[in-house]
This record gives C-alpha cells, structure tokens and sequence, in this order.
C-alpha cells in the first residue's frame, strides 16, 4: 500500500508541471494568498492566437529556427560521422567531437561573440542557426558514430561492385538502415535547437525571439500568466514527440 | 580527395569555432586583445583564485555534485523499491514525460510552486500553516541552491531511472538476485556488493557528465539562483554584461578555464570508458 502511494506521489510530481502551466495560462489576477477563488479567462489564449502578445510570431521562428538547424545538423552529421569512422582511425577525432557540446552553451557564445560581432551576425536568426549548429552537428556526429560498421561498408561496397555511384551507395545500401536513425536524430537536434535558451539569448542578443526568450521575458515582465502560456506551447512538441515515439525524446548519444 | 573533404568539414563546424573562440578568449585574458588592453599580462588571470570565480566554481561543483547525487539516491531508491511498477507500459512511458520540459520552462514552475508568493506558501497560508508570506522559507533564490537542487533533481531523476531501469535488465540483475539468494545471500548483500556495483559501473560516465553540465547550467540558476556566490556561467555572463568594461578580461578568463576543465574531463571520461558501454 505504502509503495503504491509513494509511486502515485512521484508520478504526480511528473504531472503537476503541466497541470501548473496550464492553470497559470488561463487564470488572471492571481493575487497573494489566493490560491483558486480568482478569476479564469481564455483571453491570454486568444491573444496568443490573434497575434497581439507576439507569441504566435515566435512559434513560428522557434519552428522555422529548430527545422533548419535539426535538418542541417542531421545531414551533416551522418556524412561527417561517415568520413570520420571510414577514414580515420585515431580516437582523437571522436573524443573533440564531444568538446563543443560538454561546453555551456551560453560560455561558448561568449567566447564566439567576437567572430559572431565581425561577421555581423550577432542579432540576427542566421546568426543564432549558425551557433546553434556548432552544438547540435557534433551531437549528430557522436549519434551516428556507432552506425558506421562493416555490415554497411560491405553493402556499399557491393553496390559499388554492381555499378552503383556515391547516390545509388546512399539510397539502396545506407538509407534503408539509417532511416530510423536519422529520424531520431533530427528530432533530438529540434529539441536541443527548441530548448535552448542561454546562446540563443547571448548571440540573438534579445532580437532574436524565440519562445525560450519570451519565457524569460515574461517572467522578468513579473507576467506569469503570459510566461506559462509561451512554457506551454513551449512543451508541446516534445509532447507530440512522445505521444509518437519516445526514442525521440531520450538521448542515447553518449558511447563511451 | 573525399576523405580530407569530410575531415576538413569537420573541423571547419566543430574544431576550428571552438580553438578560434577559445584562443581569441586566451588572448584577452592575457591583455593580448581587447579596447582596453594595455599589454600581455597574467594579472587577470591572478585575480581569478582570489576572488567570485574560486566560489562560484565551489558553489557550481556543489550544485553539480548534490544534484547528481540527489538523483541518483532517488533514482536507486525508487528502482529498488518500485521496479515492478515500471513494466507497466503505462507508467514506464510517465517517466519520460519530465524529459520533454525545457531547463526554462522547469525554472518558471519551480518558482511558481516554491517561491514566496507561490503555490506551496499560498496553500500553506490557505491551510492556517503559516500566518503570511514572511514565514515561509526561502527555497528558491535561497543560498544553499535549494531551488536549483530541485529543478535539475527534476529533470534528471527520470533519466537516471530510466538508465537504471534499462541496466537492470540488459545486466540480468533479477537473475543474479535468484543465483546469489540460492547460494545463501540475503538482501542486503544483494544489493550492496553485487547489484549497486554493476550499476554504478554502467552509470557512473553519466554521473560525471550530468555533474558537468550542471556546473555550466545557466536559465535554471538565472531564474532561481542568488545573486552571490553565483553559478559559474551566470557570473561569466554578468561579468561580461556589466558596464564596468575592466571585468570583460576577467570574464574572458572565467570562460578560458571553465572551457579547459570541460574539455580535460570529457577527454579523461572518454579515453578512460573507451571500451564500455554507458546507456
């Protein structure tokens, strides 16, 4: 009996997150002590969807920023991590991969703000993909390395036997047992691009308004009614993720 | 030509930003670069043992350290307690359910439940506990980092349940459990010299990591941490963004020797569990 209420303590702890964002997102007036007896509304819903709190426009970059970097970082990370294990052999190469990701990324932001700065690209949404990559291509690199074997290498190789090109390699030999892993990949890169806030804040110098941003901003604005609503669409995403796989959500990039 | 296409590829997004950053970091530091300059000199970096960094970077072990052992005491608590509860699809799939709230988005609901004017102190005061918001203690902003404590316990405790859960199985412990309690073994042997050491030995790179990443933890330490000492990537940040422009080099130290003891432990953990697997 004892365990059974403990686990339903911990399991409501998992819960009571969500269950306070989404009170938050619809109450007003939430004036100390009450706790219930103050008004509801769906107003702050309803200026999240009419534009006028400017969330909308940051779902959409938050989206449009976390696609493109989770796209490029996955590509990118295959055929690096592809090179890496086929032509090298010294461990080295793996182990700095790991560097630019161990690092916080809001410390290596401000040791790259220099270069950001001179190349004009501190304050734009370039400039925040462009950081963003520097973590989520080497977290790609570290994910692919272990897919990278002899089984693959043979089948490349028969393709290439039978006439096939560097394209024919990718599509008959590579794609069909990497699909499932470059989808895994390029969701967990969207959410390493979706929850990041410190490099997004440091290189977007606060131009750059992603959802992450907004949360920040509504909680320094002493506005936690607006801070939830943005924290709620924030989480749904990784929701939908889950719903649909959890492989997506948990990282298994760490092969030591 | 292929192969020093990938391998230049590679080093042009992952190695040369890092080495760039970290020696034109290096070279403020030192005076070699930087407005203010006036000459290469090792007083900034003088400064860094005598002042904010050597707390910061004590307080930042600490958080790191407490929070990855809370965790884990939790987490091993709860696999030895509640294990059979987590073959239900069900419940299993609960656990991932923290993993999908950002670092930011844990901070705001901690200090929405934990904070003075929060939802823990307004039930308290509802309750007739406590007389009004001056008699509930600090737990956020607090100077023990009990609210950072709690926000990173939160994020990881799943995660280190999930690992464990997942290295139980792939370990056979259950079985090792039956063989050892035929041989006359009882429970506390059990798990204190044969299953605690397997898992421990499985999880410990990732113990390392995650106490790695919490001493650079930022949103989370920025929302519910105290304004001194602070943790080491909100004192780097706050140095740097002050108006008083002779911090910036102090700043650039701060991240120099911050980025070096990254960069020394992952390259130790890395060659030293080359051939084990951690998840």
């Amino acid at each position: 009996m004892s365990r059974r209420v403990a686990l339903g303590i911990l399991l409501l702890s998992f819960i009571i997150p969500f269950g306070v964002l989404i009170y938050l997102s619809v109450s007003t007036q939430w004036y100390y002590p009450t706790l219930v007896s103050h008004p509801f509304t769906l107003s702050n819903w309803t200026s999240f969807f009419d534009g006028r709190t400017g969330l909308l426009e940051s779902t959409g970059l938050s989206i449009f920023i976390s696609l493109m970097v989770s796209t490029i970082a996955t590509l990118c990370g295959f055929f690096i991590s592809r090179g890496m294990v086929y032509y090298t052999t010294n461990r080295w190469w793996l182990v700095s991969a790991y560097f630019p990701y161990v690092i916080a990324p809001v410390v290596l932001a401000v040791m790259l703000n220099y270069y950001f700065l001179q190349l004009g690209l501190s304050g734009t949404v370039f400039g925040v993909m462009s950081a963003q990559l520097l973590i989520t291509i080497p977290y790609a690199v570290i994910l692919f390395h272990g897919f990278w074997n002899r089984n693959i290498l043979n089948f490349e190789n028969l393709v290439a036997t039978l006439g096939g090109g560097f394209i024919h390699k990718i599509k008959h030999a590579i794609l069909p047992s990497a699909r499932g892993l470059l989808t895994v990949c390029f969701f967990q890169c969207f959410l390493i691009s979706w929850f990041e806030y410190g490099l997004t804040q440091f290189i977007g110098i606060g131009k750059v308004e992603t959802l992450t941003i907004m949360v920040y901003r509504f909680v320094a604005e002493s506005n936690p009614y607006l801070a939830a609503l943005a924290g709620t669409v924030l989480i749904i995403p990784p929701l939908l993720l889950l719903f649909v796989n959890r492989k997506f959500i948990i990282r298994k990039g760490w092969s030591f | 030509m292929a192969k020093k296409l990938i391998i230049a590829l590679f080093i042009l997004v992952c190695l040369l930003p890092l080495g760039l950053s970290l020696g034109y970091s290096f070279l403020y530091s030192i005076g070699g670069a930087g407005l203010l300059s006036s000459g290469l000199t090792l007083q900034h970096w003088g400064d860094l043992f005598r002042g904010e960094f050597l707390s910061s970077m004590l307080y930042s072990l600490w958080i790191g350290l407490a929070s990855a052992a809370i965790a884990l005491m939790l987490a091993l608590t709860v696999l030895f307690t509640l294990r059979r509860h987590f073959e239900s699809p069900g419940i299993y799939r609960l656990l991932f359910l923290p993993l999908t709230i950002p670092p930011i988005v844990v901070a705001f609901v901690i200090l929405q439940i934990y904070s003075g004017s929060g939802i823990l102190s307004r039930l308290m005061v509802q309750s007739g506990v406590i007389g009004g918001i001056r008699r509930f203690p600090a737990l956020v902003q607090d100077p023990y980092g009990i609210g950072i404590l709690l926000a990173h316990v939160f994020i990881v405790f799943p995660f280190f349940l999930l690992v464990l859960l997942n290295l139980y199985q792939h370990e056979k412990l259950d079985e090792i459990e039956r063989v050892a309690s035929s041989l006359g073994a009882d429970a506390t042997t059990i798990r204190f010299r044969l299953q605690l050491p397997i898992l421990m030995k499985g999880l410990f790179p990732l113990l390392i990591l995650y106490i790695i990443f919490f001493m650079g933890a930022y949103e989370i330490p920025l929302l519910l941490g105290q304004s001194s000492p602070q943790m080491i990537s909100v004192l780097i940040l706050e140095k740097l963004q002050r108006f008083n422009l002779g911090d910036i080099p102090v700043a650039y130290s701060m991240a120099v020797w911050y980025a070096a003891i990254c960069i020394i432990t992952i390259s130790y953990l890395l060659m030293r569990f080359r051939n084990r697997g951690a998840l």
